[in-house]
This record gives C-alpha cells, structure tokens and sequence, in this order.
C-alpha cells in the first residue's frame, strides 16, 4: 500500500508540475514555420501549375487532333467525277453533257448526273489543275477527252470513242476544288497509291491565303483589381490592420493600353506582343498614421512599449512633417509641410494597437508599369469571327510611384511607396475573339486574367500578388 | 469561446495572422510537451516546428468534438512519438518485479522546481521517457502506449516501472548531494 502511494506520490509530483508546464520557444522557430508554410504553398502551386500546364497541353492535342482528323476527312471528301460516253454506258441522249458524280467510294453507288454547268462555279482553275497534274503524271497526259475551262465554263469534248474517265477532285474547306488523279481506265492499284500520295501532299499545295501573317495596333482595357487572399504574411497583416483600421483598400480601376503586334506563326498559332502602360492604385479613407517615421516599424516589432499612446485629450495636434503608413502594398513614406495640422482621433491608450487615426482622410497610392507582354494565341474556330485561346508571360516595369495624403480635399502629405519592386512579372490566361473589318483591319476582343508571378514588393513582409481581369479590345492592321 | 471559433476557422481559411495567434497562444504549452518528450532543446525545437506545421495542415479536421487544445496536445504527442518511432526502434523486454521502488521515509524530491524535474525526465533513456510521459503525466493507458510505440503491454510496464526507478534514483541522488552542500555551506 505504501509502496503504491509512493509510486503514485512520484507520478503526481511529475505530473502536477509538468502536465501543464509552459515554456515560450524561441522566435525563430515561428520563422521556421512560415517559411516551411510558404516553401509548401508554393510547391503546391507549382503542382497546380504542371497539372494546369499538362491540361492545357493535352487540349491543344486534343485540338489539334480534332483539326488534323476534320483536315483528312475534309481531304477525303473528294468528288469522283465519272465522264463516259453514252454508248458505252447507254445513257440517254438528254444526259450527254452530263458527268457522273460519286461522292467518297465511286464503286459502291451508282454515280449521280450532275450538268457540267451546275458543277463549274465548283470547278474553277480547273484548266491550271488539269496542266498541273499532266505534268506531275505522264500517265495521265494521253487521255481522250478534252477539258476545258473558262471562267465557271467547263467545256468537254469527246474525243472519239470513250472510255470510262474518272477524275478525282477534292474539296478543301472554302479552297477551289483541287484535282487529285484522273484516269481513263478503271483504278490500278498503282494508281491509287497516287491518289493516297496526292492526298498526303494536298495540304501544301492549297494556295496561301494572300493576307500578310503581320498586325500592328492599339488596344485597351480597363483593369479590374483583386487581391488574392491569404498573401500577406503575419507582420504585413497586422501592421495593416492597425494601420487601417481593418479596412481593405478600395482598388480604383484605371485604364490601361499601348501598342499590340501580332505575328501569325501558322494557321492556328499567333504570337502577340507590344507595350502597354498600366497603373496599380487604391484608396483608403480614415487612415491610421504613426509620425514617428522609419523607426515606427521596428520598433512596432521589437518593442513592446511602444504600443502606448503619450497623450489623449488633443483632439487637434501639430504633427511632425514625416508620417509612415503601412499598406498591404508597402511601407508609405510622407512629407508634410512644417505646421500641418490633421484632425486627430480615436486613440486607445490602453489598447496594444493604439494609433493615431485621421478623421476626413484619403490616402491615394499609384503605381504605374510599363507591360511588355509575351503571348501566344491557339485558334480554335476560323469562321467569320474567329475564336482563340491565348496565354503567356508579361514583364513589367516600374515608371511611377507615390503617394498622398488628402484631408478634405487638400493634398497634405506626398511621397512613395517604399520597396516596390522595380520588375515584376505576371502570367495572362484568356481567349479572344477577332472580326476582320474589310481585308487589312481587324477587331478583337480578348477577356483575359493576369496574375502576378511576383511580389509588388521586395520586402517580404509585404508580398502580394494581385491579379487583374481586363476586356482588351484592339484594333489591328493586317500587312 | 466564440473568439477561438473565429480564430480556428480563419486558420482553416489559412489566414496568415490567424494562424500568428494561433501559435502565439498555444506555442508556449506545446513546447512544454515536446520538451518533455525529446532529449534536448534542439529537438524539441524540431517538434514543435514538425507538430505546429502538422497543426496547421490538419486543423481543417477539426470539428470541435473535444477540447481543442486537448486536440493540439495529441498532434503535439504523436508527433513527437512519430520522431520518437523513426529513430528509436530497439524493442527490450524486461522484468518488471526488478524495478519495485522502495519506500523512502524522506519525501527528498518534493522541492524540486519544474525546471529540474523536466531536465530529469528528459535525461531519461528515449523509451523510458516516452513510457513515462505517456502514463504518468499525459493519462495514456498501457493498451495505448503499446499500441502507439508498438511494443507489448508487459514492455510498457517494465519500461515505466524502470523509468520511475531511475527517477527516485536520481531524484534521491540531488537530495543527498544538495544536503551535502547544505553542510558544507
């Protein structure tokens, strides 16, 4: 019994003195963990990135795919047309100037009598074809019908005593029909390894469209501002809500544009660039100042007396000439001219977060950036109006920055927004839509986000990274 | 009480400065335990950067069944029960009737400070300071620590019995030392 009380007697000791035992573990080990938090947080992103990235990739596949496949079907398309004579296949006499048409396997119906001059607006450049494809296959050239084109005439004329004649022609999207084989006996199969080699080189013989793979225009937008959320890190979050008493900036949505080139790498494949002006600015009313400049955030930091406020019973003081504000963008430095008076209230003596907070006050930043984008544009549909997806990376340069301090309607204070990173960049995702306004301009209209890839500030207690969603509309010339 | 809900669900959200005050709140008593349970400072430095990291990955689980820093202490424990695991896996079976603590008329250890009973218990051998931990001061049963060290009941028994053993020892050891200084003083 004793030997128990005792046993229990050691771990109650143990247990009463340790149970609870509250040992504060030194700073860094916080530091650690914030940046093991962000380390993962942007591995995380990466992860999502690849896996965005490898979707994009396997759609453009799929795109292309889809493309490719509607190409060869397209190609495949082609019209068997069969000229005979009406003695050997005893046609009546009303059909003689008509051909004999199969659609895709010229054995397995019967051909379908089509006018030659139903068929001729079909059948332009017929005659060039014809030239061509005597000179590709000398096999070809003895044959015994006489075609002739002209204008959206054809003209055939027999040529004594006929045999069958096929002649392949295929249709090529909106292109002229292009003439594949003739012959003027039944298909060897020889010949139709012609056929399939004149249907592989197809593609490359259609003629180019003669428009110029150039465009050089204007374009704008206005830029709507949003923050992502959970960016800031733990000194930038309370030293802004102290500062602004909690409340997020309004964004102002500014206008931006420039000049836009785009270079027509293929017929699906684009790349855009140019240079656009564009400007990051917010606004803040009721705004929390400390006039106690530079020194103000590290001692906010370190020390944990100066979060008292001296006096309390001034509700209108003279302040120093230098005031600091801290934003979620970064640390505003502001002169103010000697004597400034700014209504003050609001101050909490007993409250760690005491500040001084002024009445009646707007605090304005701007940020302006030059925008060198990079873009590459995959369209998906070339009708009338086109439709594409486009995608790419935007450098960005610092021209402008300040701040002021306006107290019913009077600018007070100016000066700069501290740390701001002089080159930032930032992805675009979007799709666009483009109209060719007679055959050298051309409008489009591309709703597109873009994210900032790096902080607005190089200080990390400062890190975010807005994003931005825009209506770019443009105006191109096509050379 | 609605002030912790709020901060718990911001840290679910992944709010930064929730997550500041989560940790300014409840750091202090977490590395109470993860100095009980490692060898050194340094290690349980590594467990509560390990255990808070843990904390803050999972607390999108909780759903408020329990006491909520009931629920941070067991993330803290077995995190440092997972390192415990990954370095020491040495199993040792022994009988515990050897370690039967004899009664000592002298309550000798009642005035130590925390400070020197947690240097005590920390300089217990790992197994010892686990077992001793989980039972004596944390209310583990000796079913649960066998199944979370993955030992067997009868080693968890020893393990303590020897763990209270060199405790007395040693606690019997700095009486005795500290009245030889009180004469020689």
């Amino acid at each position: 019994m004793q030997k128990n009380n005792k046993i229990e007697s050691i771990d109650q000791h143990f247990s009463s003195k340790l149970s609870n035992h509250k040992v504060v573990p030194p700073p860094e080990i916080w530091e650690g963990i914030v940046a093991e938090m962000d380390t993962r947080k942007r591995k995380k992103r990466a992860i999502w990135i690849i896996a965005l990235s490898s979707a994009a990739s396997l759609l453009l596949a799929f795109l292309a795919g889809w493309y490719f496949s509607e190409n060869i079907s397209e190609t495949e398309n082609q019209v068997a047309i069969e000229m005979f004579s009406n003695q050997d296949k005893g046609v009546n006499a009303q059909d003689e100037n008509k051909i004999g048409i199969h659609k895709n396997d010229a054995d397995a119906n019967p051909p379908e009598m089509v006018s030659i001059n139903e068929l001729a607006p079909d059948v332009q450049q017929f005659d060039n074809l014809i030239k061509t494809s005597d000179s590709k296959n000398n096999k070809n050239q003895n044959h015994d019908i006489r075609i002739e084109a002209s204008g959206s005439e054809i003209k055939a004329e027999k040529l004594g005593v006929l045999k069958p004649l096929k002649i392949f022609l295929s249709k090529t999207g909106n292109h002229s029909p292009q003439l594949i084989a003739m012959n003027t006996d039944e298909f060897s199969d020889y010949d139709r390894k012609i056929i399939e080699a004149n249907l592989r080189n197809m593609p490359k013989e259609i003629p180019r469209e003669n428009k110029g793979a150039w465009l050089v225009g204007l374009q704008a937008s206005p830029a709507y501002r949003f923050e992502q959320g959970s960016t800031q890190t733990e000194k930038a979050d309370i030293i802004y809500s102290v500062n602004q008493t909690g409340r997020a900036p309004k964004y102002i949505t500014n206008m931006t544009g420039g000049v836009k080139f785009e270079y027509k790498t293929g017929k699906r494949f684009s790349i855009q660039s140019g240079v656009n002006y564009g400007e990051i600015a917010q606004s803040n009313g009721n705004v929390g100042v400390s006039f106690l400049g530079h020194n103000w955030l590290n001692d906010y930091i370190n020390s944990d007396e100066f979060y008292y406020a001296g006096e309390t019973e001034k509700n209108s003081v003279p302040v120093p000439n230098n005031a600091v504000v801290a934003t979620n963008i970064g640390l505003a430095n502001i002169e103010m001219p000697e004597g400034t008076q700014i209504e003050l209230t609001n101050r909490e003596p007993e409250s760690n977060y005491a500040s001084e907070i002024i009445q009646n006050t707007e605090f304005e930043q701007q940020a302006g950036y030059i925008e060198v984008p990079l873009i590459m544009t995959y369209t998906i549909l070339q009708k009338r109006i086109g439709l594409y997806v486009l995608g790419g990376i935007n450098t960005n340069f610092l021209t402008s920055n300040s701040v002021e301090l306006v107290n019913n309607n009077e600018v007070v204070g100016s000066g700069k927004i501290e740390g701001l990173n002089p080159l930032t960049f930032s992805s675009s995702l979007g799709m666009g839509l483009n109209y060719s306004l007679g055959s050298h301009f051309n409008l489009s209209v591309e709703p597109t986000m873009k994210i900032m890839l790096n902080s607005l500030n190089s200080e990390a207690i400062y890190e975010t990274r807005p994003y931005t969603v825009g209506i770019y509309t443009a105006l191109l010339y096509r050379f | 009480m609605e002030e912790l809900t709020q901060l718990i669900e911001d840290c679910k959200l992944g709010k930064r400065n929730a997550q500041a005050r989560l940790y300014q709140q409840y750091a202090p008593v977490l590395f109470g335990i993860c100095l009980r349970y490692s060898r050194d400072q340094t290690e349980a430095e590594d467990t509560l950067h390990e255990g808070f990291i843990t904390i803050l990955n999972k607390i999108g689980q909780y759903a408020y069944k329990g006491s909520f820093e009931g629920w941070l202490k067991r993330i803290m424990i077995n995190t440092s029960l997972e390192k415990f695991r990954n370095r020491y896996r040495l199993q040792i079976v022994e009988d515990i009737s050897k370690y039967d603590i004899e009664p000592s008329e002298n309550d000798v250890y009642s005035d130590l400070n925390t400070e020197t009973l947690l240097k005590l218990v920390s300089e217990l051998p790992p197994r010892y300071r686990m077992v001793f931990n989980m039972y004596a001061i944390d209310g583990y049963s000796h079913n649960e620590i066998s199944e979370q060290l993955g030992i067997a009941i009868g080693t968890s028994k020893s393990n303590l019995a020897r763990a209270r053993k060199i405790l007395q020892e040693r606690i019997i050891e700095m009486g005795f030392l500290e009245k030889i200084y009180a004469k020689e003083q």
